[in-house]
């Protein structure tokens, strides 16, 4: 069987981008869960969202449409987590 | 021969070699281990890295309890961030693969991305390579050690140049060998700056930077009186300070040869002195030095000297202390008094997150948004009031709303110890600290509503003329003497009067000997200050009439900038008392 693995579109939200707080909480949520997360620019290298340092290279303003890709057994679960954290703008 | 200049936060005059403390620019031993010591490197480096993560936890529990769950939410992201796994692996690689050692690894990986923040083009991000600095320092800091260590071994006397020292550092210092420190940073209401005076050696702060080219050893002049650092003095400059030392020391012995007469004016009135304090213990200091009561009690240091947050029973001891030796004495305890700006060493980082420290949650404003913790203080303060004559002071009052909700508390904490049966005084005197422009300007209002008022006129200056004096930019700006904070001054001490209430000044202008005319003339008959500092002000006290300090306070109000008014104050002390020394 195929491993599960799929992908959203998000935007940020918060006022002032992915900056500290923002990450901090998205790297936590990210390690919650065993299959891989990353997050991408369009067009960009994916940077891993279990790691705070590599959100805040994304330097991610406010309006940046980024791409949630997960792959592994919980995928599905983390990508709706996902886009539900970053719908409510933290 | 060089000469600095800064803040004099302690009088005394004092010559010893130099000691100086790094500015927290770690030198690191070595580059490259061997290989065979790879695994234990990583080990170590590894139980650094736990200590780290714990020292930052404990912070976020302080920084949450204390201040609120915003504010521990900033150490949450650091803590987020130094526990990447990304960025210990690659470290953990540089020591594996490339027999760096911990040190070096650490610094490398840290400083690599802290440049990577710098270039990317974003204003928050480039600042947030201090995030990464900070944690290089924790790092370093725990497996270097802190070579800060050499202060508890000194086997003679030195003299202390450092960028800053820490308040802790400061009480720490072993007065046998420390004969003074000077600092880069720093202002005259700094907490290190009233444990200088406490600790009675001589202390300039706030010199900007002077350290970059002392290697230590160099013979130094500390000149607390002035606010001088002199590097490398010549001859003739030694020999005049060796005599300003030795004056400096006979004046001292005269006053406190008479630190038990009261403080009269040559027209028979008597003005009480007080003292200011911090720790219990220095209540003895304060009697000692003829205090005739607490005008000050600062009880921040019950929050930030500890790791948890002070219980009831801690206030209450701690209080209990301070009014045990001498029940009659009037003792003013200042519910909390905290703002980001008073945080320890390790939560510094917390006031680089909040925008004007000054002007956000502290003080009164925390304890109201804080009511658990208040209410325990305000317990504990009842309690302790039944052995003492104690006074609730609240501070940073800025609205009548805020001080009427402050009282309102205060009655429901009074009827939970009425409902609980514990004994408490209820007739406790309730007053506030005037030290907001809207508070003096509303004085008459307040007056009607307080049993009394003191002033502190360290935050009513900040406040009025827009200056932190701790910003060594604009320090210079900062004035006692200025014009518009000589007519709060008078305002409020007038509200005071036409309502009755007594009013206090126990700011730093009031341990300054060049304001005591000014003050007694303005109508202020109750001055709270420095406790080493209660001999010379009441001997100040002495060589004045009344009449005479209202007429140099009638005319100060004349003057219309800072610096005239200081040179007139000054040139008055020096007719009404030549031999005090400046």
């Amino acid at each position: 069987m195929d491993t599960p693995q799929g992908t959203c579109e998000v935007t940020v939200r918060n006022d002032n981008g992915l900056h500290m707080g923002p990450s901090s909480k998205i790297a936590q949520l990210a390690q919650s869960f065993r299959c891989e997360v990353t997050l991408s620019r369009n067009g960009g290298e994916p940077v891993d969202a279990k790691s705070m340092i590599d959100l805040l290279t994304l330097a991610a303003e406010k309006g940046t449409v980024l791409i949630v890709q997960a792959r592994g057994e919980d995928a599905e679960e983390a990508l709706s987590s996902m886009c539900h954290l970053f719908e409510s703008g933290f | 021969m060089r000469i600095f200049r800064g803040i004099a936060v302690s009088r005394g005059v004092t010559i010893a070699p130099a000691l100086v403390l790094g500015s927290e620019n770690f030198r690191i031993p070595q580059r490259f281990v061997s290989v065979d010591v790879v695994d234990t490197e990583v080990a170590r480096f590894q139980e650094a890295f736990d200590q780290v993560c714990l020292e930052i936890e404990q912070n976020e529990k302080v920084a949450s309890a204390q201040l609120g769950n915003q504010y521990g939410a900033i150490f949450a992201a650091h803590l987020q961030l130094a526990r990447d796994k990304k960025l210990r692996l690659e470290i953990e690689s540089l020591i594996r693969e490339k027999c760096h050692s911990p040190e070096y690894a650490v610094s490398k990986v840290l400083r690599n991305y802290a440049k990577v923040f710098q270039n990317l083009g974003d204003q928050y991000l480039a600042e947030r390579a201090v995030d990464l600095y900070d944690l290089e320092k924790r790092l370093l800091r725990q497996m270097l050690g802190d070579r800060r260590e050499e202060l508890t071994n000194l086997t003679q006397p030195v003299l202390i140049l450092a960028h800053n020292l820490t308040p802790s550092e400061t009480a720490a210092l072993d007065r046998s060998f420390v004969k003074g420190f000077a600092t880069e940073l720093g202002g005259h209401t700094s907490h290190t700056a009233i444990l200088a005076g406490a600790l009675e050696i001589p202390a300039v702060v706030g010199l900007g930077d002077f350290l970059s080219d002392i290697a230590g050893g160099e013979t130094v002049i500390i000149d607390g009186n002035h606010g001088e650092v002199i590097i490398d003095p010549d001859e003739a400059t030694l020999e005049r300070y060796r005599q300003s030392e030795a004056e400096f020391r006979s004046m001292h012995k005269r006053l406190e040869s008479q630190t038990q007469l009261p403080a009269v004016t040559t027209d028979s009135l008597e003005i009480q002195v007080q003292g200011n304090i911090e720790f219990p213990e220095e209540v003895d200091q304060s009697v000692k030095y003829g205090a005739t009561g607490i005008g000050l009690y600062r009880t921040e240091f019950l929050y930030l000297s500890g790791e948890k947050e002070p219980t009831e029973e801690d206030h209450y001891q701690a209080y209990r202390r301070v009014v045990a030796p001498n029940p009659e004495m009037p003792v003013t305890i200042r519910t909390l008094d905290l703002g980001a700006d008073k945080l320890p060493k390790s939560m510094r980082a917390l006031s680089r997150e909040i925008d004007n420290p000054f002007l956000g949650l502290r003080s009164l404003r925390l304890s109201l948004q804080n009511l658990p913790l208040f209410k325990t203080q305000l317990r504990a303060i009842l309690r302790a009031a039944v052995h003492g004559n104690i006074r609730i002071m609240f501070p940073l009052v800025s609205t009548l709303l805020e001080l009427r909700q402050a009282k309102m508390i205060l009655s429901d904490v009074m009827e939970d110890l009425e409902y609980q049966g514990v004994p408490f005084r209820r007739d406790v005197p309730v007053g506030m600290m005037v030290e907001v422009p809207s508070a003096a300007l509303m004085a008459d209002e307040f007056a009607r509503e307080v049993d009394f008022f003191s002033i502190g006129t360290n935050d009513l200056i900040q406040y009025t003329l827009a200056v932190d004096r701790a910003n060594t930019q604009v320090a210079h700006l900062f004035s006692s003497g200025d014009p518009s904070v000589l007519k709060l001054l008078e305002r409020i001490v007038s509200a005071a009067r036409r309502a009755s209430i007594p009013v206090t000044v126990c700011g730093q202008m009031s341990s300054d000997p060049i304001y005591s005319a000014l003050l007694l003339g303005l109508g202020v008959r109750q001055l709270s200050v420095t406790p080493h500092i209660i001999p010379e002000i009441k001997e100040v006290v002495r060589h004045l009439s009344i009449t005479q300090a209202e007429s140099i306070a009638a005319h100060a109000l004349t003057l219309d900038v800072a610096r005239d008014v200081e040179s007139y104050l000054r040139g008055e002390l020096k007719k009404f008392f030549p031999d005090l020394m400046m």
